[in-house]
Parts: C-alpha cells; sequence; structure tokens
C-alpha cells in the first residue's frame, strides 16, 4: 500500500502543475458561484457540476497521456516496485480525484447555498445527494478505462479510450435519471434512497475491484 | 575464460530469446562479473536495447535464464532495483519537470537516494536547475537520467546508449565517472553504445550482437588478439582464403578481412597482417563471415 501511495503521488507529479486538478475545480466553482448571480440561478450548479464531472475525467487520462509521450512506463521499470503496485497507484489516483470531486462539489453547493439560501430551496438536499453521481460515475469509468490503457497504453489507442468513456457517461447518467425518478423527492438521503444508493455502490464496488484485479493481469504481462 | 569461478557476477544471462512479428533476439549469453563494464555494440536495431529491456523485466523473455545482482526471478530482481542505476535511451520524464521535481519524485522510491550527492552531480554535469526537461538539449537529458541512476548508489549501472548527445568533453567525463565507479571492484557498468572509440577505451567485456544474433562475446584484448587485419592484391586471394576471411572487402587495388591469428600460419609475405581496432571488428564481423 506504501508503494501505492509513492505511485499515486507520482501520477500527480506526472501531470502538469498548471493542469492540476486543484486549480480546475478552482476555476470551475468561481465560474459556478458567478453563474448562480446570473440569470441561470440555481441551474448554475448543474452547469458547474457537468464541468467538474468533465473536467475529472479528462484529468483521470492526463497520467496515461504523459506516459505516452514520454516513457513513463519505462520510468515505472526502474523503480524497485512492482507492477501491481504501479496498477494500485493508477486506482488509488482515479479514487482520490473521485473524492476530491466530492468534496468540491459539495463544497461549492454549500457556499452557494450560504451566500443565497433562497436559491435552492428544498432542492439543496436533493442537490447533495445527486452529487454523489458524480464521483460514481468518474470510478466507473475508470473501471472500463483503465485496464484498456494498462493493456495497450493511451497512445496506441486512444479511441479505445475514449469510447468507453462516452458510453459510460451515457450509461451512468442514464441510470442516475432512472433512479432519480424511482426516488423521487424524498432525496438519496431517504430510506428508499438509501436503499438504491446502497445497491449502486455494491455494483460499483464489485465492478472497481473487477477492473482492478484484470488491468493487474493486463498490465503484469504487457510488454512495455 | 576471463571470468574464475572467485569473481562475482553482477549479470549472468544465459540463453536469451525474444521474438516479435518483424524482429526475434536469438539465445543471448553473457556475463558481467563484478569490477568490469561491459559494452554492447551493434547497428540499429541489432536487438541492443531489446535485451537490456528484458533485464529490466520490462518485456518477459520467451527463453533463456538472467540472473542480476544474483537474482533470477523477476520478483527477486525487482526487490533488488535500488541497487541498480539505470540510463534508457528514451526521454523518460514529464515535459514539464524540473531538477528539483525529478529529485522529489524519485527519492520516496529509493531508501539510498543522496540528496547531496545528487545535487553535487548536477553541478558537476552542468545541467540547468530551472529548464524544463523538455526544454534540454538530448545530452543534458541523458545527464540528467544519469545523475538519477548514480544518485541513489547503485552497484550496478544499466546505461543505453549513454555517451548519444554529448559533447566530447562530457563524453570524457562521463567515462572517467564510469572508470571511477567501478574502481573498488565492487561495482560494474553494462553500456550500449554505437561509439567504439568509447568502448576501447573503458570497456573490458564486449558483446557484439547483430540481427538480433550474437556474433561475439569475450574480454575486448582477447577479441582484438584473435584477429588480425589482412591486406593484399587480389592474387593472393585463393579460394582457402576466401573462405577464411570475415568481413572480405574487395576493390580494384586489393582486398582485406579479417582472419583468426590462428589461421595465419603458412600466409603468403606479400599479405600485409595488421592488428585491429574494435571499429574494424566491428564492420568485418558486420559483413558476415564471408562477405
Amino acid at each position: 500500500m506504501r508503494n501505492a501511495y509513492k505511485m499515486m503521488m507520482l501520477d500527480m507529479h506526472a501531470v502538469s502543475a498548471r493542469n492540476n486538478v486543484v486549480y480546475i475545480y478552482l476555476a470551475i466553482d468561481l465560474i459556478t458561484i458567478g453563474l448562480a448571480y446570473s440569470p441561470m440561478r440555481e441551474d448554475a450548479f448543474l452547469i458547474g457540476f457537468g464541468g467538474m464531472i468533465g473536467g475529472s475525467g479528462a484529468y483521470l487520462i492526463t497520467p496515461f497521456i504523459s506516459s505516452a509521450q514520454r516513457s513513463l512506463d519505462a520510468l515505472y521499470a526502474m523503480l524497485p516496485i512492482r507492477r501491481r503496485d504501479v496498477v494500485h497507484g493508477h486506482y488509488l489516483f482515479a479514487l482520490t480525484v473521485g473524492l476530491l470531486m466530492l468534496g468540491n462539489t459539495w463544497l461549492t453547493l454549500m457556499v452557494i447555498h450560504l451566500l443565497r439560501p433562497a436559491l435552492f430551496g428544498s432542492d439543496f438536499q436533493i442537490l447533495l445527494s445527486i452529487s454523489l453521481v458524480g464521483p460514481y460515475m468518474l470510478l466507473m469509468m475508470t473501471a472500463v478505462q483503465y485496464p484498456i490503457l494498462m493493456r495497450v497504453s493511451y497512445e496506441k489507442a486512444p479511441y479505445a479510450v475514449f469510447l468507453p468513456f462516452i458510453v459510460t457517461g451515457l450509461f451512468v447518467g442514464y441510470l442516475g435519471g432512472i433512479s432519480s425518478q424511482f426516488v423521487g423527492t424524498a432525496g438519496f438521503l431517504s430510506r428508499r434512497g438509501l436503499r438504491i444508493g446502497g445497491i449502486a455502490l455494491a455494483v460499483g464496488a464489485v465492478l472497481f475491484i473487477g477492473s482492478l484485479w484484470l488491468a493487474r493481469r493486463l498490465y503484469e504481462y504487457r510488454d512495455l | 575464460m576471463m571470468v574464475t569461478g572467485e569473481e562475482e557476477n553482477l549479470i549472468v544471462v544465459d540463453g536469451l530469446a525474444k521474438q516479435y512479428k518483424e524482429f526475434t533476439l536469438h539465445g543471448i549469453h553473457f556475463h558481467l562479473p563484478a569490477g568490469y563494464i561491459m559494452g554492447m555494440i551493434g547497428p540499429n536495431g541489432a536487438g541492443k536495447t531489446t535485451t537490456i529491456k528484458a533485464l529490466l523485466d520490462m518485456i518477459r523473455p520467451d527463453a533463456g535464464t538472467i540472473s542480476l545482482l544474483g537474482a533470477a526471478t523477476a520478483a527477486d530482481r525487482i526487490a533488488l532495483r535500488d541497487s541498480l542505476g539505470v540510463q534508457l535511451d528514451t526521454t523518460l520524464y514529464p515535459d514539464y519537470w524540473r531538477v528539483k521535481q525529478v529529485a522529489k519524485s524519485l527519492r520516496s522510491f529509493f531508501p539510498q537516494w543522496d540528496d547531496a550527492y545528487f545535487d553535487q552531480l548536477c553541478t558537476d554535469m552542468e545541467i540547468p536547475l530551472k529548464t524544463k526537461y523538455k526544454s534540454m538539449s538530448r545530452g543534458t537529458q541523458v545527464k540528467l537520467q544519469l545523475a538519477a541512476a548514480l544518485a541513489h548508489h547503485p552497484r550496478l549501472l544499466i546505461l543505453d546508449e549513454p555517451t548519444a548527445g554529448l559533447d566530447p568533453l562530457a563524453r570524457d567525463e562521463l567515462l572517467t565517472r564510469l572508470q571511477d565507479f567501478i574502481a573498488d571492484g565492487q561495482h560494474s557498468v553494462l553500456l550500449s553504445t554505437h561509439l567504439t572509440g568509447d568502448l576501447e577505451r573503458i570497456a573490458d567485456f564486449l558483446l557484439y550482437i547483430r540481427g538480433g544474433r550474437q556474433q561475439f562475446f569475450g574480454h575486448v584484448d582477447d577479441l582484438l588478439g584473435q584477429y588480425v587485419l589482412i591486406k593484399g592484391g587480389l592474387a593472393d586471394l585463393t579460394p582457402a582464403l576466401r573462405a577464411a576471411l570475415i568481413g572480405l572487402r574487395t576493390h580494384s587495388e586489393g582486398l582485406s578481412g579479417l582472419l583468426a591469428v590462428d589461421q595465419t600460419v603458412g600466409l603468403p609475405d606479400t599479405l600485409l597482417q595488421e592488428s585491429i581496432t574494435l571499429e574494424e571488428l566491428m564492420i568485418y564481423f558486420g559483413r558476415g563471415p564471408h562477405a
């Protein structure tokens, strides 16, 4: 786990400081808060939320793009770590980005709610629960993309990376919409909502762990 | 051969083979004892980098065994990577990294990482501290990789084209540094290069690969002592001599080719016999045994 953490930090370092996820989120936050004062009103959050999902999704593949441009896989091969540590590090990176995104989304929501309490009204709780869909979607994208990236690399198959990205986005978006209707106005924090959320979480966890297992096997046998 | 049973081999490769769609590496075998420098030479696409990648477990060989620092399995070799310094013939770090970022990113992985030594190496090699990796010249990028490879005090250095892009002065300094590195008899260097002049100066052992096949491996002095360069007129080219000469070259004024020393007995006096250089050895062997 210690090596996976080091690898995760290396992934963070592999991304240009200018493209650091903290700065990306900060920029989106400011735009979102600014839009909350525009005629967009409560829709400003949804725009910002979309921006965060897009920005986070793009950020997730930056270590692989960087790896394709500069032989980072060769760099990893020089380090005293096993290949599985490299894979664990990448997944830990994705989890970290997902958690950062969730924290940032909630923070933005709360700031807007504090500045303009009347804007969201009773929808505030629903928006808090909808925010959970973002990192969930992100981690599902990771579960599909990362094994492909581990096997063929971004350089060799960029479309093999982007197509699952789009398909997963549509699929999770569809599931999110269906779930919202099913849960109704009570929100995901209601008993019914929590049950549905629990099932989604369990399915997501199984997919994520399965993906991690697959990525480990694929990277283990890859020629670098 | 040159290595006695008492010497510790830091690298032992036996029957290494790897097949790709358009290239095959055939049965490479060599060993590198502690305290020596081994040069790996061969034309582009010969299989030098494939051999290095196999040593670093970047590829899985189809056949053969590799022992690195005494470790015979991939898992054991990975555990010993702190004792291994590597420089590869590729741009290794992200574009925007500077010297400080390289140290920051690598130090946590190597328990023996020495910041003071890394700084000293960067100063000695005149690596600009503020310049981004992508903006460095090819030679400076190689120097930075070398500084990082040495900064954790490895026992074995594996260098792929380390002199590429270096000016003559920097090249000379690097070769001196490598000689110092092995001076205590406990460290070794494996380097691949096109520049036979560099190897002639520092290499103790030589591995020559061409077209994925090992042409020869041995001590440089032994190899150079085993062959002579034959020059003479075309009238001296008997069928027996033609069959024996390695890399035979004929032109309007005569012939030239390598001949094993033990085959020089009875040659006519009209044929000149000259000692050979490493470059000549590589070129004539490159042409094949009966070109």
